[in-house]
């Protein structure tokens, strides 16, 4: 029971960066039907960008501040030359999805050409703290609270402003929500300024749990992608919840009463999510005509 | 006649390259006019909307509004000088709450939401009663109405309905086309595109008939209603009553 509870704290950190990153990807599918292979790698570039700072002798929390507004420029700078101008041209689902593959290949040989393939770290890793049912770094108590703090946020976003709501109607028709006056070109630029602080913030939030490595982000994409579908893919609540589940899922399948080695785990979580989608092929929170 | 409202002439449009499916309408809304416009499946009528409110490229041909030139210009700019959409299919946005999807109506000018409700809430009642239900799980009717009401949002001049009545049971049939009446008779000017033509024309200032994207016959709604070759040809063949669909 003891043990369960730690994989159960242990997963529900790994859920929590998967949750952030998934609802930055699940935000961006909602509105262009994009599915962004470079997703995994934009968290890595959030994370180098804060190990910029943090070398220079800032501490994290200052150097987020730039690594967030990176990941955000980023983004929003590709919707610009890349993404936009592509749809314009008329390119189809299978074209846009080969070029983010290509586009994740880029970004990542590119942060290995400036960082290498060392190991970097934001500082030591605290002792663990001793909570009685479990035990958790203070880096992990970091993560699971800034986390849930981000997708509070984003919660609110979506449900109570006029930005957010804009995005949720784009999301379930973009015709209509032209012809009632919303700027689409607009909205959806903003969904990419906020999908990629997003996960610029996710990525600093994965290198805060250890390490910062070049193949840190697309280590994590499959898991990512399991959180989005499990949940119902364009849906920001059904991402927060299945990541949650693929991340305890996974921790909990490393349990020694099961005996499974350890990099059996991520086949587990797969499984699990096999097994939800053959009772629920549209997610759990999902919409029967996505996709 | 009153003021010239909505002019297109020679219009051309189309999806796909080099296939015009709108070639070479021509049409006029006066203030206030309710105008119908009726021809088979295929015939190109949802594709004339939407070329004129932008969702359609348009290849040739102009489109002028309150005497400007708004030919291709794009669809929020349109929505911004004064004319509602309502869709053929998909007209409201389904996981939105009713009040969501009235709000995304008034998405250019948020400050008169409250106003705009409260007339709204009193043209449809049902929808202040339904304020927080998700419009995905509604019934046709009560969808329709919605979607009439997003497009009022903004009080425009120009209400352009694709199909209004389709699908829709006898009795809501009735109140759909109650409703349109009364917003006509507040002034605002309607362009709607029906199925129920006889019912369509019989309350039209004007009707057009289109076939493979052309104007066929133009006039009064009562004229077109009594022309002998509209009859045989859209009508259905000589029926007695006014008010019955074909
Ligand atoms: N999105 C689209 N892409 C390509 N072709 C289309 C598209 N929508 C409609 N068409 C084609 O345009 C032609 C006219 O269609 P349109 O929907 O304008 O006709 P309609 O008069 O409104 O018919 P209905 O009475 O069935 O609604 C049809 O041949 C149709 O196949
Ligand atoms: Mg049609």
């Amino acid at each position: 029971m003891e043990e369960a509870l730690q994989l159960i704290a242990n997963g529900v950190v790994i859920g929590s960066v998967i949750a952030v990153a998934a609802v930055g990807l699940t935000l961006v599918f909602g509105i262009l039907r994009l599915i962004n292979f470079a997703h995994g790698d934009f968290l890595t570039l959030g994370a180098f960008a804060a190990v910029v700072g943090t070398g220079a002798g800032l501490p994290l929390y200052v150097a987020a501040i730039p690594a967030i507004l990176v990941g955000a420029g980023v983004m929003g700078g590709l919707e610009k030359v890349l993404w936009g101008p592509m749809r314009r041209r008329g390119a189809s689902t299978v074209n846009l999805l080969i070029i983010s593959i290509g586009l994740a290949l880029v970004l990542r040989y590119t942060l290995f050409w400036i960082f290498g393939s060392g190991v970097y770290r934001y500082g030591p890793i605290s002792q663990r703290i001793d909570f009685g049912l479990f035990a958790l770094t203070p880096q992990d108590v970091i993560i699971v609270v800034g986390s849930a703090a981000a997708l509070f946020g984003v919660a609110l976003m979506l449900q109570k402003t006029r930005i957010g709501k804009a995005m949720r109607a784009l999301s379930d028709n973009k015709d209509l929500a032209e012809a009632s006056g919303i700027d689409v070109n607009r909205v959806t630029m903003i969904t990419w300024l906020i999908a990629g602080a997003l996960t610029a913030y996710g990525g600093i939030m994965l290198g805060l749990q250890g390490r910062v490595f070049a193949n840190m982000g697309w280590f994590l994409l499959l898991l990512i992608f399991a959180g989005v579908i499990l949940g119902g893919i364009g849906s920001a609540y059904g991402a927060m919840i299945g990541s949650m589940i693929i991340g305890v899922t996974q921790e909990l399948a490393t349990h020694s009463a099961i005996g499974l080695p350890s990099d059996l785990k991520t086949g587990v979580a797969f499984l699990v999510l096999i097994l939800v989608l053959l009772v629920r092929p549209q997610g759990i929170m999902g919409r029967k005509q996505a996709l | 006649m009153a003021d010239v409202l909505l002019e297109a002439r020679d219009l051309r449009a189309g999806y796909v390259p080099e296939v015009d499916i709108v070639r070479g309408c021509d049409l006029d809304v006066a203030e206030g006019d309710l105008v119908s416009v009726i021809g088979p499946n295929g015939a190109g009528k949802s594709t004339l909307i939407k070329s004129l409110f932008g969702l359609v490229p348009v290849r040739g041909g102009t489109v002028r509004f309150k005497d400007e030139d708004v030919t291709g210009a794009p669809t929020h700019r349109l929505v911004a000088a004064g004319i509602g959409y309502v869709p053929q299919t998909e007209n409201v946005f389904p996981t939105l709450t009713v009040e969501e999807n009235l709000e995304m109506g008034a998405y250019l000018r948020p400050r008169i939401l409250e106003d705009r409700y409260e007339e709204l809430f009193e043209w449809f009642p049902i929808l202040a009663e339904r304020r927080k239900q998700r419009a995905g799980t509604m019934s046709g009717g009560q969808r329709q109405l919605v979607a009439l009401a997003r497009a009022l949002m903004l009080q425009p001049s120009l209400l352009l309905l694709d199909e209004p009545s389709a699908g829709l049971s006898p009795a809501n049939v009735d109140v759909i086309f109650e409703r349109i009446q009364l917003i006509n008779s507040k002034g605002v000017a309607i362009l709607m595109v029906e199925q129920n033509a006889r019912r369509a024309l019989a309350m039209s200032d004007r009707g057009y008939v289109l076939e493979m994207g052309q104007n066929r016959f133009t006039g009064p709604g009562k004229e077109l209603l009594n022309d002998p070759k509209v009859i045989d040809l859209y009508l259905g063949g000589r029926a007695s009553g006014g008010a019955q669909s074909a």
